[in-house]
């Protein structure tokens, strides 16, 4: 059932890489080593790659036009901020610099969206905000970073493959839940 | 035109139906749209958490603008044909009996003008129009009201979280017990029994939910007598020299203003809208709103303590599984001696949110560890909420903005609502209650727990209250107002005391009783 629902959203055809439609070599590469960063393989769980994440994305922005600019742009920015930090571009970093170099965007993003209740905390924000947004210009890349890590996050937990990891039945329609308090993932 | 309903939500739906059957000729304005079940309640998709709230959010954002007091207010409603139900859990309990009589029992607040003996009918009534669910047997509500005929169809299953927490309430000497849903388990009404989806918050897809929309809209419209006009917002009342409503002015959904008369008017578009359209309604008679000579018109703003906690345990829920709602406890509904404060408050467990996507966006992160924590939770969280009663205060309350208007260039509501007094003493005791209850059935982990954040509760109530005495109240116990003769109030602003119960039901009960009043009226030409 999930995989004929599945099929009707992203198509028969969907789980294959369209590359050109949408992405680059570069970027999809890029966008495939970002997803099993967000949500890696383990020898007893799924991650991305099993779920065809990259893939379900990138048949997404084959669809939209504004996005697949917002991620080619974000992508080239990943790259931009690897040759900055690391002189060279992200695919050629050795996985502990990939993984340090989204946790800066992590701590990054922490410090110029914190929730700020004190004056002083506000000030200290604003500070951030100046130094990393103004001054070395990340807040592009950051923001890029967070709205991919949602997006990797909704493509895979929609999949079936982490609905069998998790024991989920499925969406709620049309079946229901009547007389499935046993169904066979239970 | 003889009457035009201002709202088309729990109250406004059927006071249409009810006229309309009696033969008169009704309009009803609603500010939002008509809602397609098959085309906007997506929940058929695998990724449906990710934005199936947005089909509920109006195209232009200032239509919903309002400003609030220091202590904030988190104002949750939906505007469109259906109102509130549409999303709402439905949740039906009635008002206890002592819930009409606060001041003769406990000295505190007023007393109703009416007894829950006087409801008891129209309770019944709307309950089998919505084919609500629920326990007359070994698993009844112990602390229910009188009932002068049983639920209409028998009660949902308890879900494991129901049923895991129920075991612990049980050894607290509690009476836990499935409450009464406005969701049919049987065929009810031409519609299909609940197919136990869990989604009843975005909106059901097989109308099982007997939301406003399905019920009481379709019988209205069915009498050929209904016209229901959906993006129109009113914006004022008129009145003419006899002291008695003319007309209703209002825009449509292209920003075009139109006016509409009728022989009475009824306001039905929830405690903070019909309040501010009443103060938008100044005329030289009423330089202070609309039937406001009293000067409470938006006072009295009361809605339901609301505290929670999120638990995990270790025992797999299928939390996804079944009604929202599966689990009541009164047990502390009343007021009781020992406690420093008066009335009391209910517990139910609720599993919400339970989705994959929806679990991995709260987990947040990434990596290892969010896999390892979705991996936790997921199938294994429940939430225990406490919902109290909130006295009525004369400072919470709902007034015009004076700097922000909508999009319509409308003043917007600006709405003063905090606990006090009575309110402060009880929050500690319900969050304790809460506590208790997840500590003996055995809660793995509290995840995180919340006090009360005004408007959080979505039940806002109050803010036209009735009365016998004119200059303490702004309807009679018909919800007609004082001020004027052909003008009714038919939503939750009439309520004197807003109970520890969810309040649609009674809206629904008391719309009835309304418009069973405005057809005798009608019989013998007093409207």
């Amino acid at each position: 059932m999930e995989k004929e629902i599945e099929s009707k959203i992203f198509g028969r055809d969907g789980l294959q890489h369209k590359e050109d439609r949408a992405l680059s070599s570069t970027e999809y590469a890029s966008l495939v080593t970002l997803a099993a960063i967000v949500l890696p393989s383990e020898a007893n769980s799924p991650g991305a790659m099993e779920a065809a994440v990259a893939q379900k994305i990138t048949a997404l922005l084959a669809q939209d036009p504004s996005m697949r600019n917002l991620y080619a742009a974000g992508l080239s920015s990943f790259s931009r901020l690897a040759e900055s930090r690391y002189g060279t571009g992200f695919l050629s970093l050795a996985p502990s610099q990939q993984l340090e170099l989204v946790t800066f965007l992590d701590t990054v993003g922490k410090a110029i969206y914190a929730e700020a209740s004190t004056f002083t905390a506000r000030v200290r924000r604003k500070l951030h905000y100046w130094y990393y947004g103004n001054w070395l210009g990340l807040t592009p890349t950051v923001d890029f970073w967070r709205q991919l890590q949602s997006d990797i996050v909704t493509q895979f937990y929609a999949s079936s493959v982490a609905w069998d990891w998790l024991g989920y039945d499925g969406p709620p329609f049309p079946l229901g839940y009547v007389n499935r308090f046993n169904s066979p993932r239970s | 035109m003889d009457v035009v309903v201002v709202g088309c939500g729990a109250g406004g739906s059927v006071v249409a139906k009810e006229l309309g059957e009696a033969g008169m000729s009704v309009i009803v304005l609603d500010a939002g749209r008509r809602f397609n079940p098959e085309r906007d309640y997506r929940s058929d998709r695998p990724d449906f958490p990710v934005g199936a709230w947005k089909v509920f959010e109006p195209e232009d954002p200032r239509r919903d603008l309002y400003t609030a007091g220091p202590q904030g207010f988190r104002y949750v409603r939906v505007k469109g044909i259906g109102g509130t139900t549409v999303v709402s859990w439905g949740v039906s309990p009635r008002l206890h009996e002592s819930d009409f009589r606060v001041r003769s029992e406990d000295g505190v607040a007023d007393d109703w003008p009416l007894s829950y003996a006087e409801l008891e009918p129209y309770y019944t009534r709307v309950e089998y129009e919505l084919g609500v669910s629920g326990s007359d047997g070994d698993g009844r509500n112990p602390f229910d009201s009188p009932r002068s005929k049983p639920f209409p169809t028998p009660p949902h299953p308890m879900t494991r979280a129901g049923e895991v927490i129920a075991q612990g309430a049980r050894k607290l000497g509690l009476h836990p017990f499935v409450p009464a849903l406005a969701i049919p388990t049987t065929n009810w009404g031409g519609r299909p029994a609940c197919i136990e989806a869990g989604v009843c918050g975005y909106g059901c897809r097989i109308s099982a939910k007997s939301s406003a929309d399905v019920t009481y809209v379709r019988k209205a419209e069915a009498t050929g007598k209904v016209t229901i006009l959906e993006s129109c917002t009113a914006r004022e009342i008129t009145i003419n020299s006899s002291n008695r409503v003319r007309s209703v002015v209002f825009f449509d959904g292209e920003g075009r203003e139109h006016e509409v008369r009728a022989r009475a008017v009824v306001l039905a578009a929830n405690a903070i809208e019909t309040p501010r359209l009443l103060l938008l309604s100044t005329s030289r008679l009423y330089p202070n709103g609309l039937a406001n000579s009293s000067g409470l018109v938006g006072k009295y703003l009361t809605e339901h303590l609301d505290v929670g906690a999120r638990a995990r345990f270790a025992l797999p829920l299928k939390n996804w599984q079944g009604v929202p709602v599966s689990a009541m406890i009164q047990d502390y509904y009343e007021t009781r001696k020992d406690n420093p404060f008066a009335r009391g408050w209910l517990l139910e467990v609720a599993t919400a949110n339970t989705w994959p996507i929806a679990v991995a966006k709260r987990v947040g992160g990434w990596g290892v560890a969010h896999k390892t924590r979705v991996r936790e939770l997921f199938g294994h969280v429940l939430e225990v909420y406490a919902q109290g009663e909130q006295l009525p205060d004369i400072r919470n309350q709902v007034s015009l903005d004076q700097t922000v208007t909508d999009h319509l260039g409308l003043p917007v509501p600006h709405i003063v609502s905090k606990p006090r007094g009575n309110d402060l003493a009880m929050l500690p005791a319900m969050m304790r209650s809460i506590r208790e209850l997840l500590q003996v059935s055995r809660a793995d982990e509290i995840l995180d727990s919340w006090s009360h954040q005004p408007g959080a509760s979505i039940h806002y109530m109050g803010t036209c209250r009735m009365g016998t005495d004119p200059r303490k109240s702004v309807t009679d116990r018909w919800g007609r107002t004082h001020d004027v003769a052909n003008l009714f109030i038919a939503d939750s602003s009439t309520f004197v005391t807003g109970g520890a119960a969810h309040p649609s039901l009674t809206i629904m009960a008391l719309a009835a009783r309304t418009a069973a009043y405005m057809v005798e009226l009608f019989k013998r030409g007093d409207l």
